[in-house]
């Protein structure tokens, strides 16, 4: 005989009665017995959910926050700043995401430019710095506790404008895998704040990266200065 | 393959997602906000589920979509669905917040012998996949699965609360069913 059709193999998976030959069927045919179990396999789950419960709806404060921050385009978090925490990592060299979303993932970065008057510092740590292709000495990148008690990265380097492109500024883990965008470099001295909160000692390497304005927020993988920092 | 299945509905949903994808990618407002609707409760749960903390899953939810408007021009329709795409984001905005959190654990005590972040989201992400799933379905079918399912009706009551013949909601169930398992298999596909 052909097949059971989809209602059969339904009924016998929810443990319906069905007429005996379709059951005998059932029994004989692997390709319906694959079908019938793959449908338990869903009932099973679904049956599982009376114990974890459906799905929850986020607060609607999430799509305000989520609707301002991409309008106003800027990488600063409104929920996370009102609860005056945040926390931010951005992996793009990280692939094995890439399994479910085909794609690398860019993250958020926050650039905040300092200025105005220099606050009382303290050194916390400090990365001389290299240009990766001349492997000349490039300056040097310090981590200053400021008297309000957040940390700033202060980076003295060499600066060179470029056409269609900006340098960015990186806090990358040892296993470059981890990082944050501080922002971009516009000039020889520069002061970036780090979020509250940053763990520095877990992202230790100090990068800048050539960024072509293509839109794409990930690292472009064309780093020219770099050093690390000792805590 | 099964050989009856609701054809002509699927077909017009993956024509939609289709289309949000290509939208999405070009940056036509009102797209970010199409696709928050659609997964924005999927994206929270599953983040409300693996890290066990309401905050931390706004948060998780609020990034997610964030850098998915950010890296949209990275988005390929031809490679996959938007949804999917953005619960891939998802999924390692999860798993780097319980990463974070396990480092920040383990100078305290050695918890690090759990499984590893990945895993604790993949083995949350069917049942909630399910679950957004049994939403997709539209009345009257998420109502009567809902009713059967999550809170454990039996059919009976199920017909008799919904004043449907006893025949026309086990017809739904065993539909449900067979549809909830086509779906499954393409996000198995997906993942």
């Amino acid at each position: 005989m052909s097949h059971l059709d989809d209602d059969v193999l339904a009924m016998l998976a929810l443990g319906d009665p069905v007429a005996s030959h379709e059951r005998e069927h059932a029994a004989t045919c692997d390709e319906c017995a694959r079908q019938v179990a793959e449908i338990s396999r869903t009932r099973a789950g679904l049956e599982s959910l009376a114990q974890t419960g459906g799905l929850l709806a986020p607060p609607p404060a999430v799509w305000e926050a989520i609707s301002s921050q991409v309008r106003r385009g800027d990488g600063a978090d409104e929920l996370a700043a009102r609860r005056e925490r945040t926390r931010r990592s951005t992996s793009p060299w990280m692939v094995g995401v890439a399994a479910a979303a085909g794609l690398v993932i860019g993250g958020v970065g926050v650039a905040t430019l300092v200025n105005g008057a220099e606050a009382a510092r303290e050194q916390v740590a400090v990365a001389p710095l290299t240009n990766l292709e001349t492997e000349q000495d490039a300056g040097v990148a310090r981590v200053e506790l400021r008297a309000d008690g957040s940390q700033v990265l202060v980076l003295e380097t060499e600066y060179e404008p470029i056409d269609g492109a900006a340098l960015e500024v990186w806090l990358i883990d040892e296993n470059v895998e981890g990082m944050i965008s501080l922002g971009f470099l516009t000039s020889g001295s520069e002061t970036f704040v780090i979020p509250a909160g940053f763990d520095v000692t877990a992202y230790p390497i100090v990068d800048v990266s050539v960024e072509p304005f293509d839109g794409d927020p990930t690292h472009s993988g064309q780093s020219v200065t770099r050093g690390v920092l000792d805590a | 393959m099964g050989t009856r299945r609701d054809v002509g509905s699927t077909d017009l949903a993956r024509l939609d997602a289709a289309r949000l994808g290509r939208e999405f990618a070009a940056g036509s407002e009102g797209s970010l906000e199409a696709i928050y609707k659609d997964v924005a409760g999927l994206v929270y749960t599953l983040a409300a589920r693996a890290l066990g903390d309401e905050h931390e899953a706004e948060d998780v939810t609020q990034q997610t979509f964030v850098s998915a408007w950010k890296a949209r021009a990275t988005f390929d329709p031809a490679r996959g669905e938007l949804r999917g795409w953005v619960v891939g984001i998802a999924r390692k905005r999860i798993a780097d917040a319980l990463d974070k959190r396990r480092r920040e654990v383990r100078n305290v005590d050695a918890v690090s012998a759990l499984s590893g972040p990945e895993a604790t989201v993949d083995a949350e992400l069917e049942n909630v996949l399910l679950a957004y799933e049994l939403e997709q379905l539209g009345p009257p079918r998420n109502t009567i699965m809902a009713m059967a399912f999550l809170d454990g009706h039996t059919h009976d009551h199920i017909a008799d609360q919904l004043d449907m013949p006893l025949g026309t909601v086990k017809s739904h169930i065993r539909r449900s069913l067979i549809a909830l398992r086509d779906r499954m298999e393409v996000s198995d596909v997906a993942s």
